[in-house]
Order: C-alpha cells, then structure tokens, then sequence
C-alpha cells in the first residue's frame, strides 16, 4: 500500500490531450488528487487543433474544450501548461519523486484577464506554426487561441523585441520580461504517461520534400478547415486561391521502414475521408480525389462513412504516387501507378496536394533518458502486458495512455485513458505489483 | 404559476464556431430576445461551452444576480448536463435550466435560409423562455446506492470488467448464459499481434477470477428479465440446469433471495450491470461463396479449431489433400445493396468487423509455416491490418500469399461443380480477369451482434450502427449506455480485438466502479407526479406504463390512489394522457408549460 500521506499528489500525468484528459477527469472523479502537465501554452493537444471529427462531423471545439474545462476546473486536479517533465527519483515505497521544470510564460498567470490587449499592442507578426501549423499568424504575445486553456497570453521570447509596448498596454501589470524558469519538485504516487503523437516530420524527397508550396499535411488541412481558423474557406498557400482540384496523397508517412514508420498509422484514411467531405461543402465544385492502396475505415461507423464519401463525389483512386512535382503555375503534378480497369502509370495535376502523413510518438529517446520505459519495435512506449492489461510499461507505477503507445483515433484514445485511470487507482490501493512484473508475451515479433 | 418568481433571466447563443452562426443571425437573435420582458440580458459568443463560455454564465450570474439561464446551441444530449452544472455551481437551481437546440434543428436543417433559420431560433427560444417561467424549484431525488456491480456476459470482456470492480473492493456478479468462462476467445490459437497462446491467456483471466473473493460466478446463467434505474437494478435469473458447476477450476455461487425459488430462479439486485455479451459470428448464406454446396468452403473460425490440434505433415480437410487454398474476405461485412445476397429480412451489414483482416493473414502465415508448400490466394477489398498489425501483410507478402484485389461491386464467383473454382477480376493487374483452381475458400465471416437477448428490451437499451448496442455518445461516451448506471464492454458495443475488448471492459469497470463508491444516486426530478387531491386509485395508468413506476395503493377511508416509484419512472409520459381526472403530471412539461410555449413559439417575430 503507497502511503498517501506523503504524497504531494496521488499521480502525474504527462500530456494533456484528449487521452490524459480523459485519465485526470476519471481518476479526478474517483477521489484522487492528479497533477496534469502539458508543455504547451494550453491544454487539449491535437484534439483541439481538428476542424470536425469523423464519423460524427461534430465540431472538435465543441467536444473537446467542455472536456478540457471539466479536467481544468475540476476540484481534484491541478493542470501547469509550459510544463516539462524533466527527471524523477524512485523510492523504496512504490513512489516517485518528479522533476518538472516550468517554463517562463512571462506573463503572470493570476493577474491576466486573457483581454488580449497585449497582442493588439505587440509589433510582431508572424507565421504561427504551433496551434495554426503554419496556416495563420501570431502575434509575440497573446492568448495563444480562442479556445485555449488556460485563456491567459503567453509570451514568445524568442521572437520578442522587447519594446515593451504590451506590457504598457496591460492593465492589470501582468507582463514580467524577467520572469524565470523554474524547477519544481513533487512526491507521487503513480506517472502516467500521456504524451500523444505528432505528424511524421519527414516529408519524402519524391513528395518535394516540404519545398513544394501547394503540397501541404493533413494537419494543415484541418487548420484551413477549422472553424477557429484565420482563414476564411480553403485557399493554397502559393496564391491564395480556391483550388479547384485537390489530391490526397494516403500513407504518405505511413507503411514505409525506409522513413522508420513500417507500421500503418490508422487514423489518416478516416480524416482525409472526413476532410474530402468537408471541402465538397467548403468548396462544393472542387474535386477530390483520394489515391490509396487501402482504405483503411475499420471503426464502427467509419465504413459508412467512406460509403458517404462515396456517394458525394469523391473519387477513391487505388494506385500509388511515386512522384510529386511543382508546375510552372504552381500546382501540383502527380506521377501515379493506377491501379484497377484502364490502370498504369499516369500524370495527373491538381492545384492542391494534401500528404496524410502518420502518427509517430511524442515521447522521444530524450525523454526515455529522462524516464527510463521500454520502447515497442515502432517506438511507441512498451506495454507488457498489451492485451490482458493495456497501458502498464516497462516501470512499475508508470502507465501510459492515448497515441504514446500507438496510433488512435479520438474513441480509441478515450478508452484508453479511462481504462487506464482504474489502473492507477489499484496501484495505488498497492495491489497492481504483480502485473508489472509479469511481461504478457515474451517474444516481440 | 407564479410570473414573479423569474426576477433575472440570463440568455445566450452560441455560435458553435460557425456551425449555427453560418446559417443563424446569432446576434440578431441575442438582439431580439433582449427585448422580450422576461430577459435581462441576451448575448451570444462563438463557443458557450468552452471554458470562456462557461465562466461569462457563471460570472453574470454572479455579477447581475440572474435567476435563470437559458443556453441556446447544441443538442441536449451532448450539454444540457454541461450548462446545467455550470449554473448549479454558480448557486442556480439547475433543474431551473433550459436548453434550446438551434444546430441540430435549425442551423443544420435549415441552412439555405438566413432570415427564416434566425426567426425558428427566435421562436425556440420564446417557447423555452415561456417554460422557464413555469418552472417549480424541484431538487434532485436521491436514491440509497447498492453498492454491487452485475457484469453480463463471461468473455475476456466480462472477466475483465468483473476483476476490475472486484479489485476495487466492490461485489460484483459474473453471469454467463453458458457452461464455461471465456466466450468466443476459446476457439482462438494465438492472439495477434503478440501471439499470446488463446488458452492460457483465459485460464490466467479465470485463475484471478476465481481467486477473488468479491467475485460471484453464474454459469449457465440467463438474465431474464430487468428493472429498476440506477443504484437499484433487479435481475432475474434464470439457469439452464439447476446443478451448478462446480469444478476446481469453476466456482459457483448461490446467492438466493428468495427460498421458495431456489430451484432456478434468483434475484439479484445490483446498482450498475455492465453488459458484455460479446458478438456472433455470421453465417454464410446456402450457396454464398459455394458455402453449403462443397465441403471444402469452410469458414475462418472453422479453419483456427481445425489447424488448433492439428499434427498432420500435409493438410488434409474433409478428406481431402490441401494444396491450394483460397481466403476470402469481407464475407458477410461491408455489403453493398443489390451486390451482396442478403437473408431473408436480414439488414444490410455495410460495416467493417475489423478484425477479420489480420486474423486472416495471421492463418495465412500460419498455414504457410505449418505446410511451406501451400499455394494461398488472398482475395480482399482492402487490406485492413491497422497499427502494429501490418507486420502480418508484411510477412504475408514475404511468404509468397497471392494477392488479389477484387473490385467493390464484383464479387468473386465461386463454381462448385467438379473441381472448386474462383473467378475474380484482379485490379492490381489492371482488370486482368483471374479463374483459379483450388482445393479450399476459407471465408473471413463477419463479427455480428448476438440475436437480441431480452434484456436489451427490458432495460431500454438501444442498438444502434449494424445491430450493435448503441453507446451514449460515439465519441466521447464511447462505453456508456444511453441509461444511467449501464455500461458496454467490449464487442457487444462493436467490433474489436481482444486487447481492445479489455481496454473497453476496464473503462466500463472505472465508470462503475465510481458510481458504486457512492451511497447515495440522485436522480432528475423530471417525473411524472400524481395530483392527490384528484386521483381516485381507478388505475387506467397502469397499464401505460411500460416501467411498473405506478402502484394503486389503499389510502383512508378506504380509497385507492396512484403512487409513482420516483427511481422507476423514466419521464416517458405515458401516464399523463391515460388519466381521465388529468390527475398526473410531467414535471417540467406540464400540460399548461407545454402550451404555453406554444403560444410563445407562434407569436410574430419583426427581425
Ligand atoms: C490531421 C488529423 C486529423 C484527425 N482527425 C480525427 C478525427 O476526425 N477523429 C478522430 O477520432 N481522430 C482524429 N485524429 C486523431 C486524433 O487527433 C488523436 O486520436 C488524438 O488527438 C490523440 O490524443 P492524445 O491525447 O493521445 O495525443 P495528443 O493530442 O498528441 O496530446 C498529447 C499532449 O501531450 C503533450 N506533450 C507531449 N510531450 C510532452 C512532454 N514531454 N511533456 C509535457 N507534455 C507533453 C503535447 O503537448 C500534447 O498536448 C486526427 C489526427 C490528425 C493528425
Ligand atoms: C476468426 C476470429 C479470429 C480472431 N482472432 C483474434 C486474435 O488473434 N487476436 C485478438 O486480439 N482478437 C481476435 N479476435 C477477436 C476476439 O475473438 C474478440 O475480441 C473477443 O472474443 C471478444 O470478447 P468478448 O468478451 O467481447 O465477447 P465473446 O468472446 O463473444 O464473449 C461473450 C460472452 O458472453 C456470453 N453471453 C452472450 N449472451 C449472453 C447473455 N444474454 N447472458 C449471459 N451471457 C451471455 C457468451 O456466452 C460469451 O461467453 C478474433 C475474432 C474472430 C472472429
Ligand atoms: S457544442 Fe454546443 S455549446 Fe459548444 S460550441 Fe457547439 S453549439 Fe455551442
Ligand atoms: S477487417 Fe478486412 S475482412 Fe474484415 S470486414 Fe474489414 S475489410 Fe473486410
């Protein structure tokens, strides 16, 4: 049994997406005390970033910031975004000390009223490539976005000239050039490993290798779609206009060991599905053509929702692209194997070329040298028991939860979190010992 | 009812991020409405239910002293409980609050019309204005919680829920219709994609079943019939012979509650039932794929239990010598009006089972190690080894399986006369049409629900997508029944592996397991409540009432009178229209509410 007297809080979770969301407001609900990091300026990771979610189309906004407000304000956890993990200790009583290391927001949390006013003040401008992935601009401070949580403006150092206009603007003297990071310290009782995914960052040389303008990610997409978006409808980015055509281009940064990804990534034939679907209402004359080798809509509904793509329009090419080049106008020519009837090797352009890339972890080898859990053979982290107990690593008391341990869609991601929390509240209670010591399949293939 | 109670009505519109604002004049809206004498203040804001949204409501209430709240935005499935909870934090009744859904029924059905989609918004929001004003001040029922948890259903998804409520230090009921634990996993030979022996992985989940003292097994059990709500659930049970088992490695339980029908019938009772009665398999039609015509066309699960003792050098099925095998996928799953056979007043299956892809590689590669020499033709849609399981195709594809990619709405052609033939057209060559010979067409069978057990019915459940039982919100409610304290795990919810089963089952048993450490459940006051002074017991009811919420009970005098159990009424309304004496009502939809927001809804609106 973990004595919880001398504990700061019963359990750390690192990433706050949907999936350790989801894990603080379970554990929250049964009684335990949860410390919740992110080390961005606001909470709801990936999630919040979505234009709609598949199948449903419902607005990502409106099922993921009541999510996040119910973690954020929920008595029992207690959320610190620009927070870092940086190293623990283990004691001989089954509990962590943790190391996290808060970065300067410099902006004093309790004094701003999230009024913006800085940000109206602030000279900078620049391409936000965080939250709008390039798609949008910033300011060098600001509330980092309409849905953010915590609402409170952060301040980008890096791009800061310090003339000292916002804070002349800010009413309430909430701006601190000078603050300091800190490096904060707390028993705990249990880790929990929630740190998601990120598009595979590679863009392969025969796509352009990121040099072409009218070939964009699957991420970008949705923040062209996205409602909390600067733009307004769907342009390129090489001359702002309505593309007329636009190809998706499957397993862009999936199913490939040359690019380290061998595995298939799960989620990206569903949103460039849900994506077509969006642009046939955003720009209803476009068309889109899906090339892909599978469609890969296993979930329950998602079938039907490749029938509805279907029946809109939208054109699912079987046959792979070799090749991505850049025309004089600045559109996008495809080499392409096509398969089926009247198949073989075809040229064909589009204004627009959207890459479904992959998900590949967040948790790196920098921070397995900070926190120790075995890695699986695709670099997710390691459950030793996968199928009877999913979300126990290699470390006693360390669990992970969400995309850490491999590609799902947002359900998937939830399931996990809650299945998890009913396991931190056994370890904690100290009977979950035995499991951890007991890898459920020997051989990895 | 008393107007004057309504000193400060708070209203607000969300734009849902452009989802209603796109097609509704959100700030005319909020304008008008200001106008109406009941409102103090109307405003409108892009996200109400974000965080930002949520504090502007719980700060104007604070800083006006607002009495009621309106929120006009969504459907109140997904935040009438959100904005209710908000105003009962900022010290508002919450059973006070009304929800008005201007997306579902007005932004996204009338999308091609500003000006009338602004004027139905108006118009809803008048009719929940002229409730509001209506509204009694009720409080929350509350309800003692029996803090036992029932788990329905014996697979690894059962097991898995059972032991983790168990773990919690709850009691916890395991019924299984069938002799045995373990469900449909038994017939597995190792689980993709660690290829875990299929066996001791369910005698490991039942070794800690039947250490765990807060477990009670029933095997051979069958619920038969419900009732009750939340915190208080009856179950009848039935079992099939009345010898219980009681093996070394099997234990049973007796738990009776009532003597005289020990024989074989019991009763539980229980505050949350998870339901985890797994899925079926489907079966081939007669002559679908030549199933039923030639013995060599067997199914997937048939060919894990025949190859699981298998000793054999060369394959040998039905007498027959196996050199070429042909695996067929999506049979049963993903079918397409007019180009699949359907049986007879069956619905179409036009989802995915998920799993049938890598199971199916998964024997193709094992048929390839057991019998090197094989030939396997692999005729599929699409390949769906999602994840960490692409590494069977990969090694499919290393071990020489054919593939062959047959188009959407052709299927392959099987002829069973003389020799078992395939004909197929092939896209990955073009179009080239293929015939192959061969001596066996294993079919990927579909994961199907169960035929609807009774309980479905009795406990008001729904089946939704493909038959499977419909969750509370898709996304993020994923094992929560529509009912208070029921739960889904595992496949009865869905399609899924095993891994995924007992993801889902051990969600279920956190969300249960939350609920049972409570001793009190409060349940909505939104009930159906009988007038006294008028009813006179004559019972006409009764009979409405599908949930036994209504008794005739003697009062003085000798007189009868109608009582209504609170826990089970679900606010159907049944009862209302049945009464001759208009002597029962809905609270907050009463008759007079109702047509006064009626009234209100038909008034002209000047935009
Ligand atoms: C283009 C695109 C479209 C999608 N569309 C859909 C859809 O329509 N429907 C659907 O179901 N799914 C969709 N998905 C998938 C969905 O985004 C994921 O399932 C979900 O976001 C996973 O949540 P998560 O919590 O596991 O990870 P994340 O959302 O990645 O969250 C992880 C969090 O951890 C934080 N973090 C990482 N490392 C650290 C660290 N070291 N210290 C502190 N914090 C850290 C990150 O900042 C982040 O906030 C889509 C994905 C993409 C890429
Ligand atoms: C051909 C095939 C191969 C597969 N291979 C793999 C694999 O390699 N790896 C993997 O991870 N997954 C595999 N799966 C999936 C796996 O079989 C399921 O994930 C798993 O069996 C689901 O377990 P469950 O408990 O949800 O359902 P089930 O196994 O169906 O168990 C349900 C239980 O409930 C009982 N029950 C039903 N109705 C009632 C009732 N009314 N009252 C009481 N009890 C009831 C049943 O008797 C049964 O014991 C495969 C599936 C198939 C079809
Ligand atoms: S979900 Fe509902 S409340 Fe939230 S933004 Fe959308 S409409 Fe508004
Ligand atoms: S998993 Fe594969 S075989 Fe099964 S229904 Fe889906 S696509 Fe067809």
């Amino acid at each position: 049994m973990i004595n919880n007297e001398k504990l700061d809080y019963d359990a750390l979770i690192i990433g706050a997406g949907i999936a350790g969301i989801q894990t603080a407001v379970d554990l929250g609900n049964m009684g335990l005390k949860v410390l919740m990091i992110d080390k961005q300026s606001s909470i709801g990771g990936t999630m919040i970033q979505l234009s709609k979610v598949f199948p449903t189309l419902d607005c990502a906004s409106c099922i993921t910031t009541p999510k996040m407000s119910a973690a954020f304000n929920h008595a029992n956890v207690t959320t610190k975004t620009l927070a870092e993990f940086s190293g623990f200790t283990e004691f001989s009583d089954d509990t962590f000390e943790v190391e996290i290391k808060q970065k300067s927001r410099y902006v004093d949390i309790g004094a701003c009223t999230g009024c913006n006013e800085c940000a109206d003040a602030c000279p900078v401008i620049m391409l936000d490539d965080g939250y709008d992935e390039g798609m949008g601009y910033k300011k060098a401070i600001g509330v980092p976005f309409a849905t953010a949580l915590p609402q409170k403006a952060v301040l980008d150092i890096d791009n800061c000239i310090l003339c000292g206009r916002c804070a002349n603007a800010c009413s309430t003297s909430a701006i601190h050039f000078e603050m300091k990071d800190e490096l904060l310290k707390y028993r705990v009782g249990a880790i929990v490993i929630a740190t998601g995914f990120h598009e595979t960052q590679i863009i392969k040389e025969r796509f352009g290798g990121g040099r072409i303008k009218n070939v964009i990610t699957g991420k970008q997409m949705e923040r062209l779609l996205a409602p909390t978006g600067l733009s307004q409808g769907i342009f390129r980015p090489s001359d702002s206009k309505i593309p007329w055509s636009i190809a998706y281009v499957q397993c862009a940064g999936s199913r490939d060991a040359s690019i380290g990804v061998p595995y298939c990534s799960s989620i990206c034939c569903m949103f460039a599905i849900k994506q077509a679907i969006l642009l046939s209402a955003a720009a209803p004359l476009a068309d889109i053509t899906i090339y892909n080798m599978d469609i890969r809509a296993f979930g329950k509904g998602y079938d039907e929702f490749y029938e509805t793509a279907r029946n809109m329009g939208i054109n699912f090419v079987k046959g792979k692209v070799a090749l991505i080049e850049e025309t004089e106008t600045g559109s996008t020519k495809l080499h392409v194997e096509v398969f089926g009837e009247d198949g073989g090797k075809q040229e064909i352009e589009h204004d627009l070329t959207v890459l479904s890339m992959g998900v590949v972890p967040q948790w790196d080898a920098l921070m397995s040298k900070k926190l120790p859990v075995s890695l699986n053979v695709d670099r997710f982290v390691k459950e030793i028991r996968f199928s009877s107990e999913p979300g126990l690593t290699t470390i006693p008391g360390v669990f992970a939860v969400g995309t850490s341990t491999g590609p799902k869609d947002i359900v998937d991601s939830i399931i996990s979190g809650s299945s998890v929390a009913g396991k931190v509240a056994l370890w904690l209670k100290g009977e979950l010992r035995d499991s951890f010591l007991v890898e459920e399949f020997p051989v990895v293939m | 009812m008393n107007d004057k109670k309504l000193e400060k009505l708070g209203v607000y519109v969300c734009h849902c991020g452009g989802n209603i604002s796109d097609y509704v004049n959100t700030s005319k809206v909020a304008e008008v409405i200001q106008q109406e004498p009941e409102v103090h203040m109307a405003k409108d804001f892009i996200f109400m239910c974000s965080d930002a949204g949520q504090k502007m409501i719980a700060e104007d209430i604070k800083a006006n002293d607002l009495t009621h709240v309106i929120v006009a935005s969504c459907s109140p499935r997904l935040h009438h409980m959100t904005f209710q909870k908000v105003v009962s934090e900022a010290g508002i009744n919450p059973f006070t609050y009304r929800h008005v859904n201007i997306r579902e029924q007005v932004s996204w059905v009338t999308s091609h019309d500003e000006p009338a989609a602004t004027e139905k918004a108006i118009r809803l929001i008048r009719g929940a204005i002229s409730a509001v004003v209506r509204l009694q001040e009720l409080a929350a029922i509350e309800k003692q919680m029996i803090q036992v948890g029932a788990v329905i259903g014996g697979g690894v998804s059962g097991m898995t829920a059972a032991l983790d409520i168990a773990n919690q230090g709850l009691p916890v009921h395991l019924i299984e219709s069938s002799p045995v634990l373990g469900g449909r996993t038994l017939d597995l030979d190792k689980l993709y994609p660690y290829e875990i022996p299929a066996d001791k992985f369910v005698q490991n989940l039942i070794k800690k079943i039947n250490s765990n003292e807060n477990i009670y097994i029933h095997l051979n059990t069958e619920v038969v019939d419900t009732a009750g709500t939340i915190g208080d659930f009856t179950l009848k049970l039935k079992r099939a012979d009345n010898k219980l088992v009681n093996t070394e490695e099997m234990q049973s339980f007796e738990i009776i509650e009532n003597e005289s029908d020990a024989i074989n019938v019991d009763e539980l009772h229980v505050g949350t039932i998870t339901i985890a009665t797994g899925f079926d398999t489907y079966v081939p039609l007669d002559g679908e794929y030549g199933y039923g015509k030639s013995k060599q066309v067997i199914t997937l699960p048939d060919l894990i239990m025949h190859l699981n003792s298998y000793k054999k050098k060369r394959l040998e099925i039905n007498g027959k010598i196996i050199n070429k095998v042909a695996m067929i996928h999506c049979v049963g799953s993903r079918q397409i009006e007019d180009v699949h056979p359907l049986r007879e007043g069956a619905t179409l299956n036009n989802g995915c089972s998920r799993t049938c892809c890598t199971a199916t590689l998964q024997q193709a590669n094992r048929l390839k190690d057991m019998f090197p020499d094989i030939d396997i033709y692999d005729l599929y849609r699409d390949i769906r080894t999602y994840g960490e399981k692409e590494v069977y195709y990969k090694k499919a594809s290393e071990n020489n399986v054919i593939f062959i990619k047959y188009p959407d709405e052709e299927i392959p052609q099987v002829d069973t006369n003389g020799s078992l033939k395939i004909r197929t057209v092939d896209e990955l060559t073009y179009g080239l049409e293929v015939e192959v010979e061969v001596d066996l067409i294993v079919l990927a069978v579909a994961m199907i629900p169960r035929a609807k057990p009774r309980l479905i019915e009795t406990l008001s459940l729904a089946t939704g997508v493909n038959g499977f039982l419909q969750e509370a919100h898709v996304k993020l409610q994923p094992v929560e029944s529509p009912v208070d304290g029921i739960f889904y795990a595992g496949t009865a919810q869905g399609p899924k592996d095993v891994r995924e089963s007992t993801m889902s089952a051990s969600a279920t048993s956190v969300k249960a397991s939350t609920l049972l450490k409570k001793e009190i459940v409060e349940l909505s006051p939104y009930i159906a409540e009988v007038n006294t002074e008028i009813c006179d017991g004559n019972g006409d009811c009764i009979t409405q009432c599908e949930y036994n919420a209504i008794s005739i009970v003697p009062i003085d005098d000798g007189k009868k009178q109608a009582i209504i159990t609170p826990a089970l009424c679900v606010s159907c309304g049944a009862c209302v229209p049945a009464c001759k004496k208009n002597a029962i009502k809905l609270n907050g939809y009463e008759i007079t509410t109702i047509l006064a927001e009626v009234k209100a809804m038909v008034k002209e609106v000047i935009l």
